[in-house]
Order: C-alpha cells, then sequence, then structure tokens
C-alpha cells in the first residue's frame, strides 16, 4: 500500500482532521501547520473557541446526587424476589416440560404397543386363514380327484406337447422305426 | 478480588450480590442520571439495571469486565426509557391547539428546574437534544472518563464511530451554547 494512503486526512475542515486536533494526535510538523491555519483562518478559529467552550460547559456540570440511604436494600430485596420468581416459575416449567414429555412418551408407546397388537393380530389371522385355505383345498382335492384327474392329465400331455414338441416326435418316430425293425426281422 | 464476589454471586450467595450492588449502584445511577436529567426516574433506572445484571449473570463471561457489561444493561434500559417517554410524549403532550404543552404530574417543567439548578437545567436542555445514543457517548466519556475502548464495550459501537458521534455531538452542543446565549 502507498505510503500516502495510509496517512490520515490532511483536510484541515475535515471531521477526520478535527477529531484529531481534539485528541492531541498531530505531529509535531502537523501542529506546526495547524496553528498557522489557524491565524489565517476565521471560521476555524471560531469553532475551536466553540468546542473548547463545550468541554468546559461539560466539566462544570454538577456531580449527580448520592443515591438515597435504602437503596441498596431495596435493591437486594428486589433482586431476592425477583429470583425467587425466577426459581417458581424454573419449577412450573419444568413440571410442565416434564408433564408434557411424559404424556408425548405414554401417547407415543400406547400407540406403538396398539400398533404391535394389531400386527400380531394380523399375523396370526393370516396364518390361520393361510392354513385354513390349504386345507380346503386338500379336501376337495381328494373328495373331487376323479372329476379332476382327466383335466389334470389333459392339461398335463397338452402342455407337454406344447411345450415339449420335440420330445413327442421323437417318442413318436422311435416307436415308429421299432415297429418297422421287428417286422423286417419277422420277414 | 472483584472476580471471586462475581463468581459468587453468579452461584446466588446473598452477600456477594449485595457487595455487587454497593459497588456498582452510584456509577449505574451516575450514567442513568444523566441520560434521563431526572433523580426519580434514574433510581427506578438504576434498580432495573441492577436486578436485570444480577439476575441474568449465567449469561456473564466472568473473564470480561463488568463495569462495561452492567453499563451496557443500564444504558440500553435508559435508551428504552428516553423512546418510551417520546413516544408518551407524541401521543399525550399535544394541546388542543396542537401545541406541545406541559404535562402537569410529571417531572417537574424545565422552567422550574432552571429555577432550582441553572446549569443542571441548561445541561438537561443540551442534552435533550442529543440522540440517545449520542447522549451515552458524551455522559461516557465526559463524566464517566472512559476510553475510547471502554465505551466501544458498552456501547458496541466501533472506535471510529464513537469518536465521529463525539465530534457531531460536541458540534451541535457548541450550536446550542451560542444560541442560548443570543437568547439571553
Amino acid at each position: 500500500m502507498p505510503e500516502k494512503l495510509k496517512m490520515p486526512s490532511q483536510d484541515m475542515h475535515s471531521e477526520v482532521w478535527w477529531i484529531r486536533v481534539l485528541d492531541d494526535e498531530l505531529t509535531p510538523d502537523e501542529e506546526v501547520r495547524w496553528e498557522a491555519h489557524l491565524l489565517a483562518c476565521e471560521s476555524c478559529r471560531q469553532e475551536l473557541a466553540a468546542l473548547t467552550r463545550v468541554d468546559v460547559f461539560l466539566s462544570q456540570v454538577p456531580a449527580p446526587p448520592a443515591l438515597p440511604a435504602g437503596f441498596t436494600d431495596a435493591t437486594v430485596q428486589l433482586i431476592a424476589n425477583k429470583q425467587r420468581w425466577h426459581r417458581m416459575l424454573s419449577f412450573l416449567a419444568g413440571v410442565l416440560v416434564i408433564a408434557v414429555i411424559s404424556l408425548l412418551v405414554v401417547g407415543a408407546a400406547g400407540s406403538m404397543l396398539s400398533s404391535f397388537e394389531q400386527g400380531v393380530g394380523v399375523m396370526f389371522s393370516a396364518r390361520a386363514i393361510l392354513f385354513h385355505s390349504f386345507i380346503q383345498t386338500v379336501l376337495a382335492l381328494l373328495v373331487r380327484w376323479r372329476m379332476i384327474m382327466p383335466y389334470m392329465v389333459g392339461t398335463a400331455l397338452v402342455a407337454y406337447a406344447l411345450v415339449m414338441p420335440n420330445g413327442l416326435l421323437m417318442t413318436f418316430a422311435f416307436v415308429w422305426l421299432s415297429s418297422r425293425r421287428r417286422a423286417r426281422g419277422v420277414v | 478480588m472483584e472476580e471471586d464476589f462475581l463468581r459468587l454471586a453468579q452461584k446466588g450467595d446473598a452477600a456477594s450480590i449485595t457487595k455487587l450492588v454497593e459497588t456498582y449502584q452510584q456509577r449505574v445511577f451516575n450514567v442513568c442520571y444523566r441520560m434521563l436529567g431526572e433523580a426519580t426516574e434514574a433510581e427506578d433506572a438504576t434498580q432495573e439495571a441492577l436486578v436485570k445484571a444480577v439476575t441474568s449473570l449465567h449469561s456473564y463471561d466472568i473473564e470480561r469486565p463488568f463495569k462495561p457489561w452492567i453499563l451496557r444493561i443500564a444504558s440500553n434500559g435508559c435508551i428504552d426509557r428516553i423512546r418510551r417517554r417520546k413516544d408518551t410524549l407524541s401521543l399525550d403532550g399535544m394541546g388542543e391547539d396542537g401545541a406541545w404543552e406541559w404535562q402537569a404530574g410529571n417531572s417537574p417543567s424545565p422552567e422550574r428546574e432552571y429555577l432550582r439548578n441553572e446549569r443542571h437545567s441548561a445541561v438537561r436542555a443540551v442534552l435533550d437534544d442529543l440522540s440517545p445514543a449520542d447522549r451515552m457517548v458524551v455522559t461516557l466519556f465526559y463524566w464517566e472518563g472512559m476510553p475510547y475502548t471502554e465505551i466501544e464495550e458498552v456501547t458496541g459501537l466501533t472506535v471510529s464511530a464513537i469518536k465521529s458521534r463525539l465530534f457531531r455531538a460536541r458540534r451541535t452542543i457548541a450550536e446550542l451554547l451560542v444560541q442560548e446565549e443570543t437568547y439571553a
């Protein structure tokens, strides 16, 4: 950073300069220039005189009165009362918070328990329904197996013919060739 | 030394709290009195600040100086009071003709105050024309003799802002003094 930028304002009518004057922060060289400026500048002379009078005026202000007797006791009493209230409010707030948390915990636990019970119930009833259906199916198969068997065999054959056509053809071909060979040997 | 009774006061020790109040009450009152200009209101503000400071001691950092902390509480309280006072004045202070009139039953009139204590009245009149923040800076600098760094801690303003405010307040006071002399 250039040295010039670090230096405070040299404008003698600026606020920064005046603050430095009032705080006795001018360097000896600046002091000399300032004195010279004051001799030439009427408005600065007047302003400096006015500001100096302000310092005198404010320094002559009478001291504030002393506090009345009993002020300390009254204040300490007030503090004690306030602290008692704070403690009571803290206690009540604590009780309230605990009560709310307890209610929430009990509510959540109750809801969780009810869900668990429902889950267990569904699991058991689902198992019973499945078992019941399975028994009914087995019983129906046992009772109606004669009626069902042809349909089942037919379905199996169709499925075999459809799904394994090469296997069926090979079987037919094998049976046909065997019968031909047997016929030749006989001849 | 001070740190010891501050620690004890933080724990709620009654004797330490009493000592704390005794040590700082006059300093706090001085600032409140300069800010508010009336002894009765300044006493109320002092009591309020001390009660607030002691009841919120748990939030005070024991490593930091106590004086700026408590003066900050007091100054904020005074600034609030001045603002409230101005609000009340704006609602209740206007007469039928729309001009401001003195409210009987409040603090004594500036005229009576002037007769009772000419100097005090003059200072009050001058300070009343400053903004609450400027009044605080002037109070701390001139009457509490605080350095800029301590004023910084009390007001929360930067040192350059404090210097600037103080300079402008000085200029305003200088103008008011010239006006007073002219009228006199």
